[in-house]
């Protein structure tokens, strides 16, 4: 494939491209203006164009494809490429994109044919941004049908504009396929063609009948009897559990099917990617994705104001562990315009908060959403008229160029800590959930809370306190960790202390791999609880005390908690990222080894000391890059 | 009340993000409910939608007021839900059968919000308000087609404008309105062709920014802004009663 994926971004032949998109959307732009815009989003340094081509705009009341005026995708494709400008191309089906029908054609929404169904036969209520609509199966033969068919056009236009021959340089399949923000592990999807899969998946599991039902303690004479449960109540538990694993084989085949029909259409010379929501347990799985090579990259969206930096600065610990580049394909830069359903404030502090939260977590490709101002968005860098708005522009100005001159792909995190989530336990949660056929998408619908829905034992609160008190030790302690799925395991040969979250459950495989590494020989400490895991260490209750004595020292201490220190080397070269994560200024001791420089390289500064002591001052929520030089300072 | 077609544009990204922090900024006031789910009695879940541990629950419900009642008393809570099970599950059908797409989602969840509060099996104690919003709604279309412009005043300047179009009682366009800024004495002015805006101004809102303040604290938001022509931070007003 002419165009690969490099831990640092793509690579064009054996050139790296830095993958440093905006998003705009064509087709919300008068087009008299997509060369303005197009200017402003090269003048600022991105490196690309991002863009949904969103099916139900294609799409005109009698059915018809059209790609003229406003929607000449194509037009604006080479007006980017004119201007030195790659893409990445997002062809849906869905695309959220704060669209009343998320870029889904109204007659797909309203087949019956088509739509996800909740155990029991009911549709699915999805309030969109504005409207609302009954959203489709990814698994109902109808549905497919209806994409190839879109695909069959949108696809064979712009393959011909893949690199070296046009802009795209990368191509995005679906948008936030899972369930439709549905996690609960009962409630989609029952519709007869995923039925069908479901029986499929038991066939491909348990080989013969007889196997599964010596599992399960039933007698059903074939896999297609086995019906799907519908509430964490049901029994056996072995059913349920199968339920939750087929819920996440159903997104990772149904991705590869879509992109599948992509790459057979001729979009087979670029990576294939993908965007997650910000969620990381089932059924969603980055690293399970990128493996099953549905994919070629498995990234994830996120939006927050500052105050959820270190939510933004996890999420993307997780994506630098799990997949093969940490790509953000939404970093969030604005909100959507919708006050009455999810207000944010979001201010230039917010994106440069949060930008540096998410590159100090180890993202090395990003997509800023929405670069360019657009309906239903504010706070955008660029108007719709591609005019640049200073509070905001001028921020991505120094950030692309201070990446650029810091050759950011080539930089890595130095963490030597592992923070794992037991995909086996998460599983076992999901199965204890009630009343899939109930709970609603949203509580506008339902005025309940949707924990009420939840399983209804401790078992979650346990590992989320248990995880929650060992990710809030390693923060005070100031280590730089990684964060993966059990699913999905990186080499665990990597890390001096690998931490698991364990009650009761842990895959035999997995629980395996991570004996290995506890061997003395391998040297990596592995520590489990809240409840002991034969063949490990036990940690029942992880604190700053009963971790001090395992946890390697980080590179640079400092004696406030709420200044993040994220130490990258790489290519000869070491960089120090500073986030003050606290809404006051903040001054702290910074120690590090012998003597150093560091010098500012985001505001100007220079901090110097023969001792390797250095004062660190920054402003509430301020964020500080330094350069770091080792060796006598006079 | 707000079209799904409906158009947000051309926002000052200051002025509607100040906005957005106050609206923001309402969601923490959450005085929290103690939601119960019983199947026939027995309590099979409950959740204190603040996030504090629930205690002192009973197995099995029995006379689903009193223990509503009893429960609101000893768990301190703004208020008590009884949900019962098979309640749910006709609620939700009934809903999903209710749904036609050419309601606004507003209708949509005031509907399902009346089919849920209006169940035998839903208990609350006390009872809920009636939802300001769809007598706020019903104003506004009362009102006819035309435009919406609210505004604050920080001292002498304009600092936050901002203007909507209504049309057979559904928001079609948000923006930021054009036009100058009148100083604070002829604020009034904003009312009319000063907004910028290309019709009627039938619906206005102009303050200081402490009403802003005290609308995005105000329990009942709609209520609040119903009643605000008589605030002592109301500079001018149209169409509110």
């Amino acid at each position: 494939m002419p165009v690969q994926v490099d831990r640092g971004g793509l690579l064009l032949g054996e050139q790296p491209l830095p993958l440093l998109s905006g998003e705009a959307h064509y087709w919300r732009i008068d087009p008299a203006d997509w060369p303005a815009v197009l200017d402003g989003i090269a003048s600022l340094g991105f490196t690309a164009v991002s863009t949904y081509v969103p099916w139900s705009r294609h799409e005109d009341a009698g059915g018809a494809l059209r790609f003229d005026g406003g929607l000449d995708v194509e037009r604006f494709l080479a007006l980017a490429a004119q201007r030195g400008l790659h893409a990445v191309v997002r062809l849906g089906p869905n695309c959220g994109a704060e669209l009343e029908d998320a870029g889904w054609p109204r007659r797909i929404l309203e087949d019956p044919a088509c739509q996800a169904r909740r155990p029991g036969g009911g549709r699915y209520l999805l309030p969109t941004a504005t409207g609302h609509a009954f959203m489709p199966s990814y698994a109902a033969r109808s549905t497919l049908a209806a994409v190839t068919a879109w695909y069959d056009e949108v696809v064979p236009r712009l393959a011909p504009l893949q690199w070296p021959d046009g802009p795209i340089v990368a191509a995005q399949v679906d948008n936030e396929m899972g369930y439709h923000f549905q996690s609960h592990a009962f409630a989609l999807d029952y519709h007869p063609d995923a039925i069908e899969q479901w029986h499929e998946f038991l066939s491909e599991r348990h080989g013969e009948i007889g196997r599964l039902n010596a599992a399960y303690g039933t007698a059903y004479p074939a896999f297609g009897a086995v019906p799907a449960p519908g509430d964490g109540r049901e029994q056996p538990l072995a059913r349920r559990l199968d339920w939750v694993r087929f819920r996440e084989h159903h997104l990772r085949r149904s991705l590869a099917t879509l992109a599948d029909l992509v790459r057979v259409r001729g979009m087979d010379r670029v990576p294939l990617l993908h965007n997650d929501f910000p969620r990381t347990t089932t059924p969603l799985d980055q690293g399970a994705l990128e493996r099953s090579g549905a994919v070629d990259v498995a990234g994830g969206d996120i939006y927050a104001p500052k105050e959820g930096g270190r939510y933004v600065r996890d999420f993307a610990r997780h994506l630098d562990t799990s997949t093969r580049l940490a790509y953000l394909a939404e970093m969030g830069v604005g909100w959507l315009t919708l006050p009455w359903l999810l207000p944010m404030a979001v201010t230039p502090l917010d994106v440069e908060h949060n930008l540096w939260r998410a590159l100090s977590g180890g993202v090395r490709a990003a997509n800023v959403f929405m670069l360019v101002e657009r309906d239903r968005w504010y706070a955008s860098p660029l108007s719709v008229q591609g005019e640049p708005r200073p509070e905001y522009a001028g921020l991505f100005r120094r950030m692309l160029a201070l990446l650029h001159d810091l050759d950011w792909g080539t930089l890595r995190r130095d963490r030597r800590v592992l923070l794992l989530e037991n995909r086996d336990e998460d599983r076992l949660v999901a199965a204890g959930a009630l009343l899939g056929d109930v709970v609603p998408a949203f509580s506008q619908l339902l005025p309940l809370d949707r924990r009420l829905f939840d399983d209804p034992s401790d078992r979650g609160s346990r590992l989320a306190a248990w995880t929650r008190a060992a990710a809030s030790a390693l923060d005070a302690a100031g280590v730089d960790t990684d964060r993966a799925s059990t699913s999905a395991l990186p080499d665990l040969t990597d890390y001096d202390v690998v931490l698991l979250p364990h009650v009761d459950a842990i895959d035999p495989p997995v629980l395996q791999q991570l004996c290995a590494a506890a061997d003395a020989d391998a040297g990596v400490t592995v520590l489990a609880g809240p409840v002991e895991v034969p063949g490990l260490t036990a940690l029942p209750q992880p604190d700053a005390a009963s971790l001090a004595r395992w946890l390697p020292r980080p590179e640079f201490r400092r004696d406030d908690a709420l200044l993040d220190l994220t130490n990258f080397t790489g290519a000869g070269r070491e960089v120090l990222v500073a986030v003050n994560g606290g809404s006051a200024a903040l001054t702290a001791h910074v120690h590090t080894d012998g003597p150093v420089r560091l010098i500012g390289a985001w505001r100007p500064e220079e901090l110097a000391d023969d001792d390797g002591s250095v004062i660190m001052e920054l402003p509430a929520w301020g964020v500080q890059v330094f350069t770091v030089t080792r060796g006598a300072t006079s | 009340m707000i079209s799904a077609e409906v158009r947000l544009h051309a926002l000052d990204p200051v002025e509607f993000g100040r906005l957005c922090g106050l609206l923001a900024a309402r969601d923490l006031a959450d005085a929290g409910e103690l939601q119960v789910l019983h199947s026939e009695g027995r309590v099979v879940h409950a959740v204190h939608t603040g996030g504090h541990p629930v205690r002192e629950l009973p197995a099995v419900v029995t006379d689903p007021p009193a223990t509503a009642r009893a429960l609101r008393e000893s768990c301190g809570v703004a208020r008590v839900v009884l949900v019962e099970e098979s309640a749910l599950r006709a609620v939700a059908a009934q809903s999903a059968a209710a749904r036609r797409p050419e309601q606004s989602q507003a209708e949509l969840f005031w509907a399902a919000r009346k089919l849920f509060y209006d169940s035998p099996g839903v208990v609350c104690d006390p009872a809920p308000e009636p939802d300001s919003w769809v007598r706020f709604a019903a104003h506004v279309r009362g009102l006819g087609d035309g435009w919406s412009v609210l505004a604050a005043y920080d001292g002498e300047s304009c600092v936050l404008a901002l203007a909507g179009r209504w049309q057979g009682g559904l928001l079609v366009e948000v923006t930021t309105p054009p036009g100058p800024r009148p100083a604070r004495a002829q604020a009034a002015e904003m009312l009319d062709a000063a907004a910028g805006v290309d019709g009627p101004v039938a619906l206005g809102l102009i303050g200081d920014l402490a009403l802003l303040d005290a609308l995005a604290a105000a329990p009942d938001l709609p209520a609040a802004v119903l009643a605000a022509a008589a605030h002592p931070d109301t500079l001018a007003s149209r169409g509110l009663p």
